[in-house]
């Protein structure tokens, strides 16, 4: 029983440990579903949820105050994006191994409206990332 | 000197019981935990395109830059243009969703007419949800045929941008369809 046990945890630990850069199930937060199977990139990710607005965890803005913004530009949203900026591109000037690509994810729930999603991709390409990925569960092509 | 090795043999293997209760704990507290944490569907991303900007010599006095399939998505369907021209109105099927099949085939035959095009522009409206322009997407991207009993997949137009429906495009397909809304 125990051996069952111990296979079953090692297991566990390291798929638990290699699925690590998009963890969405962890938020209150439903990707829609697509066929694609471009395998995800390590870059920063903004997370779309029912209620909130997250720059990598990091509350950043609630789903409220996005819609009441007139204009495509959200404040807080661009003030993340660009601290994250700055800070890679420090980080690039003294690592010659990395570079700032501008590359971000997307992690949006199924249901959030488009105006939203918007809103959010021009704050995202005028904060300097304009190399947008969104973030889909994958699922088999019915028909 | 053999007598002695034996006797030390038998008095160091006592009968002892090993202690598993702590492991225990580890397995009925960890296990169930991992289990419900672990996320068992794949997660894969969809690359958004940004046209590149328009070269000089086009836009002085050289050829437009080259039309492209423009999807928008209304409430009541889809309005597939090529360019300015609208070309098709789609409306949503019998389950009320929108017909992503046919879109699909239409799409297929404007990439018929001219194989080097891939890129597509898709518009959708305010309250359009996230899923419907992500099934969209999944339409344009590419086609399953069916030859000679194997299938095969056809990229279509793989380069999608997104962008909002401005006001000229209208609220509703009906217009294009020439049916009463």
């Amino acid at each position: 029983m125990v051996d069952v046990f111990t296979v079953l945890l090692v297991f566990l630990l390291k798929s638990y440990a290699a699925e690590g850069t998009l963890t969405a199930a962890a938020q209150n937060l439903q990707l829609p579903a697509s066929t694609s199977t471009v395998t995800p990139r390590t870059t920063l990710t903004i997370t779309v949820s029912q209620d909130a607005v997250f720059v990598d965890d990091e509350r950043v803005t609630s789903l409220r105050q996005v819609a009441d913004t007139d204009g495509l530009y959200l404040p807080e949203l661009g003030r993340a994006l660009k601290a994250r900026a700055d800070k890679s591109r420090f980080i690039a000037g003294s690592n010659t191994g990395s570079s700032f690509r501008g590359q971000v994810t997307i992690l949006g729930d199924r249901q959030t409206s488009f105006s939203i999603l918007q809103k959010v991709m021009f704050t995202a390409a005028a904060s300097e990332f304009s190399d947008i990925a969104l973030a889909v569960y994958q699922r088999s092509r019915t028909g | 000197m053999l007598d002695r090795l034996a006797a030390h043999r038998r008095r160091a293997l006592p009968d002892e019981a090993i202690h598993i209760v702590a492991l225990w704990n580890l397995m009925i507290i960890l296990i169930p935990f991992l289990l419900l944490s672990a996320v068992f569907s794949q997660t894969s991303i969809l690359n958004l395109y940004l046209p590149p900007p328009a070269k000089p010599s086009e836009a002085s006095g050289g050829n437009p830059s080259v039309p492209k399939p423009v999807v928008s998505i209304l409430h009541d369907g889809y309005l597939l243009s090529d360019g300015p021209t609208v070309v098709a109105a789609i409306p949503l099927d019998a389950t009320g969703r929108h017909n992503t099949s046919k879109l699909t085939e239409l799409l297929a035959q404007i990439k018929g007419a001219s194989a080097e095009r891939t890129d597509l522009v898709i518009l959708s409206e305010a309250t359009t949800p996230y899923e419907t322009i992500v099934q969209t997407m999944d339409a344009s991207r590419e086609m399953v045929l069916q030859r000679e009993g194997r299938s095969e997949m056809v990229t279509l137009f793989p380069d999608i941008s997104l962008g909002a429906i401005g006001p000229q495009t209208g609220q509703s397909i009906a217009p294009a369809s020439g049916r009463a809304p």
